[in-house]
């Protein structure tokens, strides 16, 4: 390995290591909860190194980004019997509920995307034009997942409500 | 609702033991050597089908539009090409077997290639789940077939496409008034008749109200094989090419012609009009304008 591939090298871990907390907490709140958020990003970081270096994007957060709310629908689909069967776990109190707070279920429903919507826009403050070019998505499309997204969060807690 | 949201979202991506940018990045490093990204993606067969039939819609739209230009039972072959395939595409028909072997060739090889590469998917994709996974060398030596076989798909849809703009070529540059293969063959026939000075000949290949001509005198048929019967031989020789004029049913061709006769060249032009009836081409008239 040359000297050049060594710089090469550091310079994308010293990128990494900017990107590394933030896009692991939105790993956190888009991939399905029986995966590590570690694990989601990884599979992001090793798609994305199969085929570029992460120097050589413009946006590289925001391309990892679009590749891990990729991911972990392709994992929600998988998994989709899985979740169904720990839904019902958590509505009726079992164990799980002891590690999570009940109320992340609703949430935990929804799909990545909109997940993906709500976090950036709620947590990390981004305009939703912003969250449009992140998630190759129209700002429209991108204001829609998020009032979808609300609705729903909205009907469940009423539901709760009524169900007392 | 916003609060709680909020809350929701941030327990949400605090969840787990972070293992470290470090760490993630090297296991990522090393999934990416692991697996690289494929260099080429799998077709599947319907693809290699669809390929096979558009090659040879493109070849057979070329041979009818070859075919159209010039009239039925064309020669298409050429001097220059190979004698042995040559004697073999001296038809249309030979052309059609010709694309089609290389055609069902092409279809072969491209099989082959989709099949090895199910093959070796199938095979990475049960090792995985042994969790091993298969040795390199095994990827190599599929990965060293797979090439060659690629290579003889190229070579052989270039042959194919080659072959259809070589038929095109061909037949651009026939002029319009070139001769079909049957005008020749009556025209030699008309020709060895004077020369063999066999009347029969000469009258089968007329129809019954052939008119010979020459320096304004009009023979008639049954007058003008007389004639060649008495003709001493002569010898016709054609300079340059017939030139056919006219789609049918009546043909109008011309030809400069040498006739030695009892050692005495004489040069002149000779027009003909040809007819297709049902018993084939006959020559209908004859016109000679020359210096005997």
């Amino acid at each position: 390995m040359d000297q050049t591939d060594v710089s090469q090298l550091l310079e994308e871990s010293q990128l990494f290591e900017q990107l590394y907390q933030p896009l692991r907490r939105f790993a956190a709140v888009v991939g399905p909860i029986e995966s590590d958020p570690d694990d989601l990003l990884q599979e992001a970081i090793a798609r994305v190194l199969r085929r570029h270096r992460l120097t050589d994007l413009d946006q590289p957060g925001a391309y990892l980004r679009r590749t891990i709310v990729n991911l972990a629908a392709n994992q929600r689909r998988q998994l989709g019997r899985a979740r169904r069967a720990f839904a019902q776990l958590a509505a009726s109190g079992g164990s799980n509920s002891d590690v999570y707070p009940s109320d992340l279920g609703e949430l935990l429903r929804l799909p990545p995307q909109e997940r993906a919507v709500l976090y950036l826009s709620e947590i990390e403050g981004y305009r939703y034009r912003e969250i449009g070019q992140m998630l190759n998505c129209t700002e429209t499309a991108a204001r829609k997942r998020a009032l979808r997204a609300r609705r729903r969060l909205q009907a469940a807690i009423v539901g709760e409500v009524a169900d007392g | 609702m916003a609060e709680e949201l909020t809350r929701s979202l941030t327990t949400l991506a605090e969840r787990g033991v972070p293992r470290g940018a470090a760490a993630v990045l090297a296991d990522a490093r090393e999934d990416a050597i692991r697996e690289p990204a494929p260099r080429w993606v799998q077709r599947p067969a319907w693809a290699a089908a669809t390929a096979f039939v558009t090659t040879m819609a493109v070849l057979g739209g070329s041979l009818v539009f070859g075919l159209a230009m010039r009239r039925p039972g064309t020669d298409v072959g050429s001097s220059w090409f190979p004698e042995a395939i040559g004697d073999v595409a001296s038809t249309a028909t030979g052309w059609w077997l010709l694309a089609l072997a290389i055609a069902a060739a092409l279809a072969v090889v491209g099989a082959l290639v989709v099949r090895n590469q199910q093959h070796r998917t199938s095979k990475e994709r049960t090792m995985t789940t042994t969790i091993e996974r298969p040795p390199a060398e095994q990827i190599k030596t599929t990965e060293r077939n797979n090439r060659w076989l690629v290579i003889a798909v190229v070579v052989l849809a270039l042959a194919l496409l080659a072959l259809g703009a070589w038929v095109i070529f061909d037949q651009a540059s026939q002029p319009e008034t070139a001769a079909t293969t049957e005008v020749e063959a009556l025209y030699d026939d008309y020709v060895a008749a004077w020369t063999d000075s066999d009347a029969d000949a000469f009258t089968e290949l007329g129809t019954e109200n052939f008119v010979f001509t020459s320096f304004g005198v009009t023979f008639s048929q049954s007058e003008q094989a007389a004639s060649v019967a008495m003709s001493g031989n002569p010898v016709f020789e054609r300079v340059g090419d017939l030139v056919v004029m006219g789609d049918g049913p009546d043909y109008f061709v011309t030809a400069a012609e040498r006739i030695t006769l009892r050692g005495t060249e004489y040069f002149g032009v000779s027009a003909y009009r040809i007819v297709d009836t049902e018993d084939g081409l006959r020559i209908a008239e004859h016109h000679w304008v020359g210096n005997v």
